[in-house]
């Protein structure tokens, strides 16, 4: 009589096998492959590389941003070989196809289709589209940082900073979009690269504060910039980012950061958590 | 003579009479989608894959090799594009608009199934 029960819950437990997930790729509705999400150019955060395919598929995509996917069959062994489908915009409303890319034209959800040569529909994926609520801005080197309030720099050095797209849950949005950074006052902290993309390399000249703001479209940020130290000239590309962006700590790092803080939107410690997000950009 | 050509009638007899067909969702959209026999309702940008089965009156049901073909009335509103699988389509929601995807079962036309692709929310 107690066999039953017995063997019931054996059976279960090995029903419940631990099924371990890969974060990375986004695996495809029909269960055929996977789609990747690919970094064109350097500054996006999903990809720890700069460029290449990135190390995990983003949740959301910014409106506006630009998209650019991978199909592998993985493991798919009827397919091994094969080359790879076309990807495809279910609906050019929302995702309009631009080069190896799409663009994101309207927030909901996207279906992109992998579609082979004798146009069999052999995969699908559904991409949310979000608009973009806030940006936030980290140091280049550490994209899962929490977002900066204010930044020391020592005069004559240089800092690659990162800006992220969030939308309303503070969700990082992956797609490439632009970006213009202002620097209130180029004598002290002066834009030296990249400038229209997401990511950006700042040089500290004379000593002061000032605000670098980060735009994209309407949503804005600012970043309380404080220099230090000898009063030195910009000093174009070098890129002895050695120790520089280090002193980037956040909030209060300095004194004077606070008078002058001009904080805006991004700065919250984000839920964010989930590091990489959105933009792009070219230094 | 006469059994000749009785046997065409027979083997003819002996297949499936078309009843309707099932369609069943096979992939899981984001959003709702509302496949049935009668009436397919979904919103722009989804697709959704579906599993189509054609049902049949007598005794003999109908095989996979049994030709199978959904085809949309008007592929600006909903596409409806063929699978790797020859019973499994994925239908595509592309602009707001009402239209009838036509099923056809062994080359003879079976009659449409009136769909409607709803603008997203968003």
């Amino acid at each position: 009589m107690r066999k039953p029960p017995l063997l019931l819950v054996l059976t279960l437990t090995a029903c419940s096998d631990s099924y371990t997930h890969d974060p990375g790729p986004a695996y495809g509705e029909l269960g055929v492959g996977v789609f990747l999400y690919e970094c064109p150019t350097s500054g996006d955060p999903f990809c720890d590389g700069g460029t290449g395919v990135g190390d995990e598929f983003p949740r959301a995509f910014a409106l506006g941003g630009r998209i650019n996917l991978q199909y592998d069959w993985r493991d798919d062994a009827e397919h091994i070989g094969d080359p790879p489908p076309q990807l495809q915009s279910a609906s050019s409303s929302f995702l309009t196809r631009e080069g190896d890319g799409f663009t994101a034209l309207a927030t909901g959800y996207a279906a992109v289709l992998a579609v082979t040569g004798n146009n069999e529909v052999v995969d699908l994926i559904h991409l949310q589209i979000r608009e973009v609520d806030a940006l936030q801005v980290v140091p280049a080197e550490l994209p899962g940082a929490a977002p900066l309030q204010a930044l020391t720099l020592a005069a004559g050095t240089t800092s690659e900073l990162q800006a992220l797209a969030v939308d309303t849950d503070r969700v990082l949005l992956g797609g490439v979009l632009g970006h213009t950074w202002t620097s209130a006052d180029p004598e002290i902290v002066a834009v030296v690269a990249g400038g229209d993309s997401g990511r950006v390399r700042v040089a500290a000249g004379i000593a002061g504060t000032t605000t670098l703001t980060v735009a994209h479209d309407a949503v804005t940020v600012q970043l309380t910039i404080t220099v230090e130290g000898e009063t030195n000239e910009p000093t174009g590309s070098s890129s002895d980012s050695s120790d520089s962006s280090d002193s980037s700590d956040s909030s209060g790092s300095s004194d004077d950061s606070t008078g002058t803080d001009t904080t805006s939107t991004g700065t919250s410690d984000s839920t964010g958590s989930d590091s990489t997000g959105s933009t792009g950009g070219v230094l | 003579m006469k059994r000749l050509c009785l046997l065409p009638l027979l083997l003819a007899a002996c297949g499936p009479r078309y009843d309707g067909i099932e369609l069943e969702l096979y992939s899981a959209p984001p959003v709702p989608v509302r496949v049935h026999a009668t009436e397919i309702e979904l919103s722009v940008g989804i697709a959704a894959a579906i599993d189509v089965r054609p049902l049949s009156s007598n005794q003999f049901d109908y095989y996979e090799s049994d030709q199978l073909d959904l085809r949309s009335q008007d592929r600006s509103i909903l596409r409806v594009e063929p699978t790797e699988s020859p019973r499994r389509f994925v239908l595509i929601g592309v602009a707001p608009g009402e239209t009838c995807v036509d099923i056809e079962v062994d080359y003879d036309e079976r009659g449409c199934i009136p769909a409607t692709v709803l603008a997203a929310s968003p």
